[in-house]
């Protein structure tokens, strides 16, 4: 059904907002994540796994609080996002930009569209990281697969994500997360109207 | 031999230039004419020679003499405050030769490095965990006490001196003794003149190159062992005064009867002697031993000393005097001056040019020059000595005399040397360097001009390592240690023998030690390069030692190259040498770094390195070792301690690694139901990898039950680059029996029949791999076991044995009691088991689930649960995702919560169960149902249970089955282990099979009736055809049952999806009045109605979760239970069924009872048509004419307009294209003539996706005008199909208005059902129709 | 004739944190690894002396052995690199080149210590490697008689 409002372009959303918000300088941020997941790490003696979810659980509790900076940013009703297909969309082109400043698309979407690949052109958290040998399996970026999910369970959409390509991990040469529906959370309407 | 501390470099230039006074005895004389040795009692006891009394009292201090020495300045006068005359023995004034050096030199250093011993086991070992400060502390003290360096190369420097070109080496006196005898003063008399004689015909004196004028004193030495009386020795000397000796004087030696070594003199402590020992050893004499001399009283020593004061002040002062006066005015007369300069030039270039050396006599002006500096240094005067050495290069130079030239310019370096405090040091620093520099080149050119003959070329050689040595000392002495290494390089970079470069580059490595702050790294690396050089010269300690010095600077990180090689070469030395534990040592360090090496390399390593742990092994008893601390020292392979990864016997994995599903997953199954509550509320939650206690939990135990295996994987790292084989590979532990005493298998071997056993393996690790290995061990009894670590064997031999404690890394999270952060070990890597008593184990495997799926297929698998164990397992319960699987038979009913109590009987579950009133909805487990059948109160050993379940997936995707089995023990159950849970897990894939929508429109009929299409459409990869064989109402307790009813005029044809195909399906659902029927439509051969209701049920159960109900909420909808289509493969070989939750109400209801007046529409109208269109063939549509009738209901004349919308498209199953459209919609009335006709068909459509069944064709838009009340109005119509079929008549608007002149009516932006005002048309959709919706077949 | 070049870094604490050999011609006699790394450890002495004495951070050359010249540079921050290279460079473009490749794996250096993953004295990663072969291998390489730029 075509609604009457017109949608602008996500991507130029985006940008526009990331033009809009003030920043911190790229090493700042990416040191400031680096000394996080050292941190992690070290609580957690080098333990990979335990370190992969915990950065995923941090992800995720900022992906809860950022969801609401992004639907207000934009403009975007909670609706934008009601289908997985648009979430993917939004969080691919928009929020990506808006909050990274990345430029991403979707592909690889699955026959039902329940799954797809969201491939980033750079990634600003990677900057300067190179995994030791002893890292090797820790998700480096995997806040950002947390955040991601937060964001998208914040509007109904419970995923699960996790890194197709990580270069840092030695596989592709980007940074891909692959993105699968779960189930679309019914929003309980009052009975009737 | 005590080697005293060596003199630096000031003190040997002053003691080298002082005044050469030569002692002849008569008695060295007798001994040389007569060819009888030393006495025996004087090889011993008593003094070598009268030289070495003389030495002891060498220097004279408390001068004040004033000499005027200045030919051209009479005023000037030099002051001397001290003297030291240098005494040498008449044949020690000779210089020697390169063989003699060698020689003397090697017996120097010979303790130091030859002998093997001279560095212990201990020191060598030490090295290794030397602190860089010690290292650094002990070379600054051997760099200045060690005696090798000088010891070797004063034996050099000994036997160039005496050569004819350093004046200061010629003597200057002589002092003539002769010995008390019973003789007359005439023949003392003679005596001193024949030693005169032989005085004069000194070597020296021979070549001509020394001057003989020189002065004499005179003594009469008195031997109080000799045999005559002291009265006779007095008497003696008064007769010789009186007989043409006036200055001579009596000395006494070995005056002292006792021999108690009274003077304590120690005779090699002297300058001179020093460096004169290599002279003495190599004349001859043994090692001055401390007895030497021990007849000699100290009064005799004080009346030497007087002796000598007086003859320095009376004889040798003044000569010199004298002969420097002669020399200066000389020189001045010849050589300073204008007029000089002039003739001299003149005189030069004429005469002196080039002079052979022969010829350069002690009466050729340079050498006077010479003679005169050197004097003039030896008291002191450096600046007219400098200036003399100045001026005599320049002459040298003229005529090529290269060797004195070089000379000179090392005395000059001499003279900096010694004013080296009155200028700064920079400055002196330069001024040496220059001189030694011009030396070095003086001397290279030396060697060009002298030919190629060998003694030549060996000559040159000592010269220059002489000079460089003296550079290099120089250097240190003015604290330029940085740069005091080049000159001892450079000498070391051309020099054969192997010995003399080993010692310069340790000296240059010394050097490097002593700047400050010290030059590790280069001190290490010269080290190692002196230690090359010791090995080829075969000087094993000394070798040692330089790499021992050169280990401690490698110690920091990096230097792997390094570091292995210095470990494997002093693991050789160490070998050779016979220090088996140390090379073991060093080649296990030399392994450790050896990742870098070749892989033959490494096996010569590896074998070096298992051979000695044997020869250490068989070599040291078993009491001296510490098995336990080599055994952790074993350098391979890697492994890691911080990780490990424990599985209980029933394969209970435990990961964190994934936090959505995983253990959370499984916690909240378990929590589900399927577990009794009663249980679960122990202290922790009772899965059985957490259970126990609360103060187990505090180190963190795991529980498993005796007799049952724990797998422990451990991660080995390889790093070598050949195969390692791993021999009885195994854990440690140590286990605490619930009863009895702590016991381990630490200590060696597995003892058989002990109550733990850990399996013994034996593995290959890869070349420069990392592998998981997976050791297990069994606890036989009930108890605490701890795991502690791994030990093996590596390699053929079994002497290399490792073996590691585990430290397990675990995340700090919690805060302790005390605000310290304490670890939460995850439970996987928990080492500490809780063992309790045996438990029943039981095993559940799935048969038949398949790998692959189709979406909504019907499968029947088999759930088989069996008991490994003796003991019986009782109260089984099992947990099904009720979504995805439900039991075949349907008597089987899910429990609700029951209250399980110990020794409960099953009838207490089901009355539990049914007086829970357990409706599925109030299960713990949103998708859980857990079931628990009377049959399986008991399970024996052996004794299998298989259940049959369907299996039915309805979701595309990996469709993901857990089924949890929980059971308990025979009771009383083990307090930590109240009962046991399986996890079975199963991951399928489902493909899509065919996509299922569904619509449904009102129909008149009913208020409550529906027409509902359904669109089924195959899914775009699929290949199979499926048949659809019914069509089945959600069912719903209360409310309306339905009968379906195709509107498809051939009932009896069965509806079938080919690939890509997408069919329409029409029934109409009208209601009916007996509540029991069954909402179902079966198309024909319909599948069997167990499956069906099997089916059905699934349907049923997961009510409740339609993801989209709330499009139908509140329009007063009547399917709320969506529908199930089902459906078999065309072959027939799978059946399933697709479940639409949602059907989307399309519209509302139109005219019925229940519309209210005012809603109710004014025009009423329906359509004749053809219900059933044949397709003709060879063509590609066919047209059909219907004719639309509209009645005015209403009481008012209306316009009523129809018209086609071009736009609207229904989805079908083109098999040859639709209709193409123009842009524009107005093209329609533009086409009205334009359209083929039948028989002129040209053009094929072009397809017009998604494509259209039918089209309006013809004129599409007309206008009925004043249309009075009651009348009926025919629209004769025309349609295009395309797509055989069943369709529905719409795709039309048709819209009224009341009439009225001039009303333009635009049907467009009219809105629907805009209220009842007049002038605004209102427009009618086709489901609003009577009898709506009209449907025909094309077939 | 034969020729290789190493590259030793050494950073502020004075642990090494770099050690690779950057080529060698064909028929260089394979030198070991150990006298290499000691050559290029005992210049590092000279070089810190040598950075005593100037602020400048090219040292030119700091020491030499044998046939051996190494190269000396100190960064601001107190690290330290030493190119050690045997054998003569063609032409006699030598010392600015090297100046410049210098400055390149000290650009290369700064981006491995921002690395957050990375430890003080761990060592230098893959990606410094990279980027001061590629600089080698444009600029120092074609003055040498290399066969091979990288083993």
């Amino acid at each position: 059904m075509a609604d009457g409002r017109r949608r602008t372009d996500p991507a130029i959303a985006g940008a526009r907002c990331w033009q809009g918000a003030e920043r911190c300088s790229g090493e700042l941020f990416a040191l400031t994540y680096g000394a996080l997941v050292r941190q992690i790490l070290r609580d957690r003696e080098d333990d990979v796994d335990a370190t992969n979810a915990a950065l995923e659980r941090v992800g995720r509790s900022m992906g809860t609080r950022i969801v609401e900076e992004y639907l207000s940013r934009t403009g975007a009703g909670a609706r934008a996002c009601r289908s997985f297909e648009d979430a993917c969309e939004a969080v691919a082109k928009t929020a990506l930009k808006m909050f990274l400043g990345v430029d991403a698309r979707t592909r690889d979407w699955s026959e039902d569209v329940d799954e797809c690949v969201i491939e980033m052109d750079t990634n600003p958290l990677a900057e300067f990281v190179e995994l030791p040998k002893r890292y090797e399996g820790l998700c480096y970026c995997n806040a950002l697969c947390g955040a991601i999910r937060g964001a998208l369970e914040a509007v109904r959409v419970r995923t699960t994500c996790a890194f197709e390509s990580d270069p840092l991990a030695g596989n592709g040469d980007k940074f891909a997360i692959r993105i699968k529906l779960v189930e679309i959370v019914p929003e309980e309407y009052p009975f009737d109207d | 031999m005590s080697s005293p501390r060596p003199l630096d470099a000031a003190s040997r230039v002053r003691a080298s230039h002082a005044p050469v006074v030569c002692v002849l005895d008569e008695r060295e004389v007798d001994r040389r004419t007569d060819g009888s040795g030393f006495s025996e009692d004087a090889s011993t006891s008593e003094l070598k020679s009268l030289v070495s009394l003389f030495r002891a009292v060498s220097s004279v201090k408390g001068l004040n003499e004033t000499l005027r020495c200045d030919g051209e300045r009479a005023s000037k006068v030099t002051i001397v405050r001290e003297l030291r005359a240098r005494f040498v023995s008449e044949d020690g004034a000779t210089s020697g030769t390169r063989a003699d050096a060698e020689a003397s030199g090697t017996a120097a250093c010979e303790k130091e490095c030859f002998n093997a011993q001279a560095m212990n086991e201990r020191a060598v070992m030490d090295a290794r965990e030397e602190s860089l400060d010690d290292c650094v502390r002990r070379a600054r003290e051997e760099a200045t006490t060690s005696g090798r360096f000088n010891g070797y190369f004063d034996a050099n420097a000994r036997a160039l001196t005496f050569n004819e070109c350093e004046a200061f080496d010629h003597p200057v006196g002589a002092i003539l003794c002769a010995r008390v005898r019973e003789r007359t003063a005439e023949d003392v008399v003679r005596v001193f003149e024949d030693l005169k004689g032989r005085f004069r015909r000194l070597p020296v004196f021979g070549t001509g190159a020394g001057d003989p004028e020189a002065c004499f004193g005179m003594a009469l030495v008195w031997d109080a062992r000799g045999g005559t009386s002291r009265e006779r020795a007095e008497e003696l000397l008064k007769n010789v005064q009186r007989a043409g000796a006036p200055d001579c004087e009596l000395l006494i030696v070995n005056s002292d009867e006792s021999g108690s070594f009274a003077s304590g003199v120690l005779w090699s402590e002297h300058a001179e002697t020093i460096i004169a020992r290599a002279a003495i050893e190599h004349s001859g004499a043994s090692a001055s031993s401390a007895a030497e001399g021990k007849y000699m009283s100290s009064d005799d020593v004080e009346r030497a000393r007087a002796y000598v004061r007086s003859f320095v002040t009376r004889t040798l002062i003044p000569h010199i005097e004298r002969k420097l006066f002669a020399l200066s005015t000389q020189i001045y007369n010849t050589r300073k001056g204008f007029k000089n300069q002039f003739k001299s030039f003149w005189g030069r270039s004429t005469t002196t040019a080039s002079r052979p050396e022969a010829e350069r006599g002690y009466r050729s002006p340079e050498s006077q020059i010479r003679l005169a500096g050197d004097l003039a240094f030896g008291i002191g005067d450096y600046e007219t000595a400098l200036a003399h050495y100045k001026l005599v290069q320049s002459d040298y130079k003229s005529q090529n005399a290269w060797k004195p030239l070089a000379s000179s310019y090392e005395a000059m370096a001499h003279v900096y040397l010694m004013t080296r405090h009155t200028r700064n040091t920079v400055d002196v620093k330069k001024d040496i360097d220059h001189a030694y520099d011009s030396a070095m080149l003086a001397l290279s050119k030396y060697e060009l001009s002298g030919g190629h003959s060998d003694i030549h070329r060996v000559h040159v050689e000592m010269l220059k390592t002489r000079s460089a040595i003296e550079h290099a000392e120089a250097l240190q002495l003015i604290g330029a240690y940085r740069d005091a290494h080049a000159p001892l390089v450079v000498i070391s970079a051309f020099d054969d023998s192997e010995l003399r470069a080993a010692l310069l580059l340790e000296r240059a490595a010394f050097a490097f030690v002593r700047c400050e702050p010290p030059m590790l790294r280069k001190f290490a690396s010269y080290m190692v390069l002196a230690g090359v050089r010791y090995v080829r010269a075969g000087a094993i300690a000394a070798a040692t030692r330089c790499y021992a010095y050169a280990l401690p600077a490698t110690s920091d990180h990096g230097w792997n190259a390094a570091k292995e090689h210095l470990n494997t070469t002093l693991g050789q030395l160490c070998a050779r040498v016979g220090y088996t534990r140390a090379s073991l040592e060093f080649f296990r360090d030399a392994v450790k770094h050896a990742s870098h090496l070749t892989d033959d390399e490494q096996r010569v390593r590896l074998s070096s390195l298992e051979e000695y742990a044997g020869k250490y092994e068989k070599e040291t008893p078993a009491e001296k070792r510490d098995a336990m601390a080599d055994e952790l020292a074993c350098p391979l392979p890697g492994m890691n301690i911080k990780n490990v990864h424990v599985t209980f016997a029933d394969d209970r994995e435990s990961s964190e690694s994934s936090a959505d599903n995983g253990e959370e997953a499984w916690e909240a199954i378990e929590r589900g139901g399927v577990v009794p509550q009663n249980l679960l509320s122990g202290a922790t939650g009772a899965n059985w990898l957490n259970n126990g206690g609360r103060k187990i939990e505090i180190d963190q135990t795991a529980v498993c039950a005796s007799g049952e295996d724990v797998k422990v994987d451990v991660e080995f790292t390889n790093p070598l680059r050949l195969p390692l084989d791993m021999k009885n590979l195994r854990l440690l532990w140590e286990f605490t029996p619930s009863l009895g005493e702590i016991m381990t298998n630490e200590g060696g071997s597995e003892s058989i029949g002990s109550l733990v056993e850990a399996k013994v393996e034996e593995v290959t690790l890869a070349p420069e791999s990392t592998r998981e290995i997976r050791l297990s061990i069994t606890p036989h009894s009930s108890g605490i076991l701890r795991v502690r670590g791994v030990a093996w064997t590596v390699g053929t031999t079994g002497f290399l044995r490792g073996r590691r404690h585990f430290d397990v890394a675990a995340p700090r999270t919690r805060r302790g009691p005390d605000g310290e952060w304490l670890r939460d070990v995850p439970k996987h890597k928990r080492l500490i088991f809780n063992v309790c008593e045996t438990m029943p184990r039981c095993e559940a495997t799935l048969e038949g689930v398949p790998a692959q799926a189709l979406d909504g297929e019907l499968r029947r698998i088999d759930l088989i649960i069996s008991n490994v164990t003796q003991p019986m397992a009782k109260w089984i319960r099992v947990r099904l995702p009720k979504s995805v699987l439900r039991p075949v038979d349907v008597s089987h009913v899910p429990l609700g919560e029951p209250a399980i109590h110990r020794n409960a009987s099953h009838d207490d579950f089901v009355r539990g169960a049914t007086g829970g009133g357990n409706s599925e909805d109030n299960l713990l487990d949103g998708d859980g149902a857990v079931y628990a059948l009377s049959e399986w109160e008991n399970l024996g050993s052996g004794s299998p249970i298989r259940w049959p379940l369907w299996f039915h997936p309805r979701a595309v995707g990996r469709a993901t089955v857990r089924i949890c089995v929980c059971y308990q023990p025979e009771p009383p159950a083990p307090k930590l282990l109240t009962h046991r849970t399986i996890r079975i897990f199963e991951r399928v894939d489902v493909a899509p099979s065919f996509s299922a929508r569904a619509s449904s429109m009102p129909s008149p009929s009913h208020p409550l009736a529906r027409v509902v299409r359904l669109s089924l459409k195959s899914a775009s990869t699929q290949t199979k055809v499926f048949d659809i064989e019914s069509v089945r109402l959600g069912s719903r307790k209360d409310g309306v049952k339905y009968n379906l009813v195709p509107l498809v005029k051939d009932a009896s044809a069965s509806r079938v999806i080919r690939p890509g195909e997408t069919i329409e399906t029409l029934l109409k659902c009208s209601p009916t009045s007996d509540t029991n029927a069954s909402e179902l439509f079966d198309f024909p051969n319909a599948i069997l109605a167990e499956r069906a209701t099997s089916l059905f049920a699934f349907h049923d159960s997961d009510r409740g979760q339609a993801t989209m109900k709330h499009f139908a909420k509140g329009r007063g909808d009547v399917i709320t239970n969506g529908l199930m289509v089902t459906w078999s493969t065309g072959d027939g070989a799978l059946v399933g069924a697709q479940h639409i939750r949602d059907v989307v109400e399309l519209s509302r209801c139109a005219d019925t009872a229940r519309t209210p007046f005012s809603q109710r529409s004014e025009v009423f109208w329906t359509i004749d048509y053809p219900s059933i269109i044949k397709m003709r063939q060879n063509s590609s549509f066919t047209q059909s004419n219907v004719v639309l009738k509209a009645r005015n209901e209403s009481d008012e004349m209306l316009d009523i307009e129809f018209v086609a919308d071009a736009t609207r498209s229904a989805p079908a199953n083109v098999e040859n294209g639709g209709w193409s459209l123009d842009k524009d919609e107005n093209a329609w009335q533009n086409r009205e003539t334009s359209f083929p006709s039948d028989d002129q068909v040209r053009r094929r459509p072009i397809p017009l996706p998604p494509g259209k069944p039918f089209i309006w064709v013809g004129p599409v838009r007309r206008v009925a005008r004043n249309v009075a009340p009651g009348q009926v109005f025919e629209f004769p119509l025309t349609i295009a199909c395309f797509a055989k079929g069943d369709h529905i008549l719409d795709g039309y608007t048709l819209s009224w208005s009341t009439s009225s002149k001039n009303l333009t009516v635009n049907t467009m932006t009219a809105s629907p059902r805009a209220g009842r005002e007049h002038s605004a048309p209102r427009v009618a959709d086709p489901a609003d129709a009577p009898g709506a919706p009209h449907v025909f077949t094309v077939v | 004739m034969s020729a290789s070049a190493a590259l030793t870094v050494v950073n502020a604490n004075g642990r090494s944190v770099y050690e690779r050999e950057l080529g060698s011609s064909a028929d260089s006699v394979d030198t070991d690894a150990h006298v290499r790394e000691l050559i290029g450890r005992a210049a590092l002495d000279f070089a810190d002396a040598r950075s005593w004495e100037s602020s400048a951070t090219y040292l030119r050359l700091v020491d030499r052995f044998n046939d051996a010249d190494a190269h000396g540079y100190r960064t601001s921050g107190g690290g330290r690199f030493v190119l050690t290279l045997r054998g003569r460079l063609r032409g006699n473009a030598g010392d600015e080149t090297i100046r410049q490749f210098f400055t390149d794996a000290h650009e290369a250096y700064a981006i491995a210590k921002m690395n957050p993953m990375r430890d003080e004295d761990e060592d230098l990663g893959e990606a410094f490697d990279r980027a001061v072969r590629e600089s080698f291998r444009r600029r120092l390489a074609p003055l040498f008689p290399f066969a091979r730029t990288d083993e």
